[in-house]
């Protein structure tokens, strides 16, 4: 869900000392979770990806606001796992940002300038609720003061500022994530997309190229068909079907300088 | 590991050394909790650290890094000398009664202090690091002693060789305290000596990467095995292994020196210039205590040529003729290797543009599979350069890393000047897919392998990141097509059954390939029809199989012709032990033959079948059979029949080795020597009569390291991780929570240090090796104490390893990389670096 780790902790902590003189008023965080239905729309178990205990995990996906395609927006550990019984690390219970982040929100400023879709939180008297710009401009010289109704405007210098009571539409692919095959050729000084054919097409020459410049056949009598212009490092974090096309892929290629963190 | 992780619960003592699980398998912890709070097990964590684990700890003792054997040879001293060892497990399980070669000498011979017999000033001839036996010349027949006081026999060597490693030995070369030293003695070895107690070892990095990290393992096994701990619940040597599938990459063979299932790779000798040469070499001849009575040595890895045929047959099934056919032509299709190839070899091999012999050709391409050697490789600085020397490099990662955008900044890490205009390797970066974006298997440290479905798509648009699976497949189908006319030796490549046979086997690509792994005929009426498991496996090329640790993951039946049965996607979350010692055997699939605990053939009494610890029975022998739900026994016959066989089947006399035959380079017990750069300038086991340091390990010629007792670089630095973050942080310095929670590097160091080099929590600090140097901030700690060692005070500092120069996250999780301090030198057997013992100097910033 996409309550953030600072809210969770801000109220828990007021609400512990609040309760305490029944004083705090606990409708924002109902309003939160009533704005806040479950993220996601199928679920898939999987393997945590991190450490070698295993853990079991419910990863739950669907789509998400402004992107087309499915996004994991969501992991908790399985329950049913017999090793982790539904328990995550810290690691692990932030895996889903592999995949999508929350945007950050940044903390209101005076004589700031703002752009629509930014998003700050009150510099004072932050009760959970947060401001989304809907008309661009340059921040006032106090802050104003803050509506706590979800859809209520407030002026702020030339800035429109509009209430958010849910994090909604604040969650995006992590931005990251690299998602087409880049090409840098020598002495370039920038990335280049291209296509998988082409990456392909191109990868393929340069190994015949340097497999047939740097075969071995034989040493002495013995055939050895050994390529040593080629090294590979690398593969533990994937699956056990890619591990073993590695192998299979180098080794007919006869590249003995075949290595993965193992050591490392 | 022998056991898996829910085993943990078993054990009756529990010793932390070399990890820290708390903090670096924070979840498998619970396990270790629930021994404590249920069994009352003691939690014993022996750290240089006062870490996250030693928190939760019963006892805590601070322990110099790279001293590991002095500590464990203090223990095994304990166990012979006051006797507190399990005899009958000894006498029944291990080649303690086997007669030694009469040349044999231990380390405490005052001919050869520090050595073993063979020492010839630079190597070692180790003939005599033998048995006798009773049949010679044939060599099979094991001289046994009936008394363990024998003084030819491997229980007195041992005690001969540790008889030195008494606690004020520890103390000198450790820093611990005699009193903390004997209270863990006292707990570990009293609190698990008994037939019906289990104590389990967990270990990590923190003891395989030393240039004695093989020999760590080694002492570990042997304390094991005196005390019965080896093939019980709650026992095992386990390693707590680091990435998820890390297990399941090395099963697999992507390492220099091995083909798939543990066999090795071929050499370039004349014993493996053949497919029957090959098996000559590698097949090892049975050995047998007590040859021609019970029990029967079973020598398991007598079966080798069965496995490597059907891994050739699965790789190039049509080169050797009409099937079935042995696959003697395949086998030439092989590489066979010349030389020491592992990762720090390979890196100076790429840095070195003048290859001599047995090297011919340079390094000029370079795959990088989701990895990140410019942050977590060894001697970074050299490595990154090395980097340079590449004509291109294919990285396939999910996020930028230091190593795809390593062209753009300087060795040390600063952005370059001229933008990468004057650096000419040309790079790719294919875009692979996250954990949970792709189908398929992962085998955690417990051998267990886990089903993965598939929880959404790889992200991108009209050529999108995709499962590393489709990226090689596709790559490869492009190799193919580039040698379908012709190159150099294009046989290999134009007959690899590529990715594997998909006419015949059906399923997803990944579901095929698994069918591959596990195996099937390919010949014959049942051609294409799954293998029960590897026991089917033929050494005539009737039979295909990728992995036969895997035979067995893909199959149900009870004979010829078996269905194909995912087992590894199994998740029945039923304990299926009566006994509850968490064996789950419904849920994924354990290799070998979805045993839990290996070698379980060692938890009864030997010849009756009757378990060792009642409350905790692994498989027992009841009414002419296996008691039911036991876990599934470890190639074990009946053990009261005349057929029963020795219970470490893997081994050739099938018997635990106390002491090693010709196993590991420094020779056949762990002795103690110093890491390559120590504040010592003399061993004080041996009074400085002995070598120093390792006198076997390689060092590499044009690499940096401190000379003994440097005062330049006086202090002691480790290595680690922390639970926020992984590895070279190519994943989570992506991720908005987890670099706020650590967002950037530090050193760990005493208030001791700190107030000697006027050093403040928080102050800028420059570390530096003789490699290199990082600034970062200083942690002044309780944590780490100063050490006295040999009467002199030993100061240590330790850093996490996590950080580089990317991160796409605003503000960047960027900083300086620890690895950048460490050595290229590595253990005498594994060439594994030694990260986690060296010498550095650290000074306030300017």
């Amino acid at each position: 869900m996409a309550i953030t780790r600072r809210d969770f902790l801000k109220y828990t902590a007021v609400t512990g000392a609040a309760l305490m003189f029944g004083v705090f008023d606990l409708k924002p965080i109902k309003a939160y979770a009533d704005a806040n239905p479950p993220v996601w729309t199928s679920e898939a178990i999987s393997v945590c990806g991190y450490c070698s205990v295993g853990c079991s995990m419910i990863i739950g996906s669907g789509t998400i606001a402004g992107y087309s395609g499915n996004y994991v927006t969501y992991v908790q550990g399985n329950p049913d796992s017999p090793i982790n019984k539904g328990a995550l690390c810290s690691k692990g219970h932030a895996s889903a940002q592999l995949s999508t982040v929350v945007v950050a929100y940044s903390t209101w400023k005076a004589n700031t300038a703002y752009r629509v879709g930014q998003c700050v939180l009150p510099a004072t008297n932050y009760i959970g609720w947060k401001y989304e710009c809907t008309t661009a401009g340059t921040s006032g010289a106090t802050e104003p003061i803050w509506p706590t109704t979800d859809g209520t405007p407030i002026t702020d210098g030339t800035v429109t500022w509009t209430c958010r009571v849910s994090d909604a539409g604040a969650r995006i692919p992590n931005p990251g994530r690299l998602t087409q095959p880049l090409k840098r050729a020598g002495g370039a000084t920038a990335w280049t997309p291209i296509t998988w054919a082409q990456a392909n097409s191109e990868i393929a020459a340069l190994v015949k190229a340097t497999r047939d410049a740097t075969f071995v056949t034989t040493d002495g009598t013995i055939t050895v068909n050994r390529c040593e212009g080629i090294a590979s490092i690398g593969g533990a974090a994937f699956n056990n079907e890619s591990c073993y096309l590695i192998t299979k892929l180098m080794r007919a290629l006869g590249v003995v300088y075949l290595e993965h963190q193992a050591r490392v | 590991m022998t056991n898996h992780w829910v085993d943990m619960k078993n054990a009756d003592a529990i010793l932390i050394m070399g990890s820290n699980a708390a903090e670096n398998h924070p979840v498998a912890f619970k396990w270790i909790m629930e021994a404590k709070t249920n069994r009352g097990a003691k939690i014993i964590s022996v750290d240089p650290r006062y870490t996250r684990s030693s928190s939760k700890a019963d006892i805590y003792a601070p322990m110099r890094s790279g001293t590991d054997i002095a500590f464990l040879g203090g223990i095994i001293n304990y166990a012979l000398t006051y006797g507190k060892y399990n005899a009958q497990y000894v006498r029944d399980c291990t080649n303690a009664l086997c007669k030694v070669n009469a040349g044999f000498q231990t380390c405490r011979d005052v001919g050869h202090p520090g050595y073993f017999s063979g020492w010839g000033g630079t190597s070692y001839t180790t003939t005599t690091w033998d048995y006798q036996f009773d049949n010679a010349p044939t060599n099979t027949d094991i001289s046994m002693a009936t008394d363990l006081n024998d003084a030819a026999c491997v229980f007195q060597k041992l005690k001969e060789q540790y008889s030195i490693y008494t606690p004020a030995m520890v103390e000198k070369i450790c820093g611990t305290p005699q009193n903390k030293f004997l209270e863990i003695c006292q707990a570990y070895v009293d609190g698990t000596m008994a037939d019906n107690k289990s104590g389990t070892i967990l270990y990590a990095m923190g003891w395989t990467q030393h240039t004695v990290g093989s020999q760590n393992i080694r002492a570990a096994a042997i304390l094991q095995l005196l005390l019965g701990n080896v093939g019980v619940a709650g026992g095992g040597i386990n390693a707590l292994r680091g990435w998820h599938n890390v297990q399941g990459s090395t099963d697999h063979a992507i390492l220099y020196h091995l083909i798939t299932g543990y066999n090795p790779s071929p050499t370039n000798t004349a014993s493996m210039q053949d497919l029957a040469s090959y098996h000559t070499a590698n097949t090892p001849a049975t050995l047998d205590p007590d040859l021609g009575n019970p029990p029967v040595s079973l020598n398991w890895w007598s079966n080798r040529p069965r496995y490597v045929n059907s891994m050739l047959k699965a790789w190039w099934p049509n080169v050797d003729g009409a099937n079935p056919a042995v696959p003697t032509n395949a086998y030439q299709y092989l590489p066979k290797r010349h030389k020491d190839l592992s990762h720090i070899s390979l890196f100076e091999d790429m840095l070195d543009r003048t290859p001599d012999s047995p090297r011919t050709y340079n390094i000029d391409g370079l795959f990088v599979w989701g990895s990140n050697p410019a942050v977590m490789g060894p001697d970074t600085i050299r490595e990154r350069t090395a980097l340079n020397s590449l004509s291109w490099m294919v990285v396939c990662d999910i996020f930028h890393t230091e190593t795809s955008d390593f062209w753009k900044y300087n060795p040390d890490g600063t952005l370059r000047s001229d933008g990468g205009s004057g650096q000419n390797t040309t790079v790719y970066l294919l875009p692979g897919a996250a954990f949970f974006e792709k189908s398929g298997s992962v085998t955690n440290s417990g051998r267990l392998a886990q089903w993965k479905d598939l929880g959404c798509a790889p992200p991108g648009g009209s050529d999108p990141a995709k499962d590393e699976l489709d990226i090689l497949n596709d790559l490869g189908a492009a190799i193919k097509l580039a040698y379908a006319g012709g190159g150099t030796v294009p046989a290999p490549v134009q007959n690899l059954n590529w990715p594997c046979d998909t006419v015949n086997l059906t399923g997803t690509l990944t579901e095929k390939v698994a069918k591959e792994i596990h195996g099937y005929f390919i010949s014959g009426p049942n051609a294409y029809t799954p293998v029960g498991n590897f026991v089917g496996l033929a050494t005539d090329g009737s039979t295909a199989c990728g992995n036969w640790l895997f035979s067995g993951t893909y199959a149900s039946g009870t004979g010829v012709p078996y269905t194909w049965t995912n087992k590894m996607a199994s998740r029945t979350a039923t304990e299926t032990h009566p006994a509850n010692i968490g064996i789950y055997a419904n849920w994924g699939y354990a290799w070998p033959l979805n045993r839990r605990i290996i070698y379980n053939g060692a938890s009864y009494y030997q010849g009756t079948g009757q378990p060792l610890a009642p409350d905790k029975w692994v498989i027992k022998w009841e009414s002419g059979a296996w008691a039911a739900g036991g876990d599934v026994p470890d190639g074990m016959v009946d053990p009261t029949g005349t057929g029963r066989r020795y219970p470490f089947i893997m081994k050739t006399a099938g018997l635990a080795n106390l002491m090693g035959i010709k196993a590991l380079a420094e020779g056949p017990f762990p002795e103690h020597y110093e890491p390559k750069e120590t504040p010592l300038t003399a061993n004080p086991l041996t009074s400085g009569a002995g070598p120093l340091s390792n006198p076997v390990a390689y060092s590499y010629p044009g690499a940096a390291y401190a000379p003994p007792g440097s005062a330049t670089y006086p202090i002691v630095c480790t290595t680690y991780r922390l639970t926020e973050h992984w590895h070279g942080g190519g994943l989570t310095r992506n991720l908005p929570t987890q670099a706020e929670l650590m967002p950037e590097p530090f050193v760990e160091i005493s208030e001791e240090l700190a107030a000697i080099k006027g050093i403040s929590n928080g102050a800028n600090v420059i570390v530096s090796s003789a490699r290199g140097s990082v600034t970062v901030k200083a942690c002044v700690t309780k944590r780490f104490k100063p050490f006295v060692i040999d009467g002199a005070t030993v100061h240590q500092v330790g850093m996490p390893w996590h950080w580089g120069y990317i991160s796409s996250l605003t503000p960047p999780c960027t900083g300086a990389s620890a690895s950048v301090l460490t050595p290229h030198i590595g253990d005498a057997n594994t060439r594994i670096p030694e990260y986690k013992a060296f010498m550095v100097d650290i000074a306030l910033a300017p």
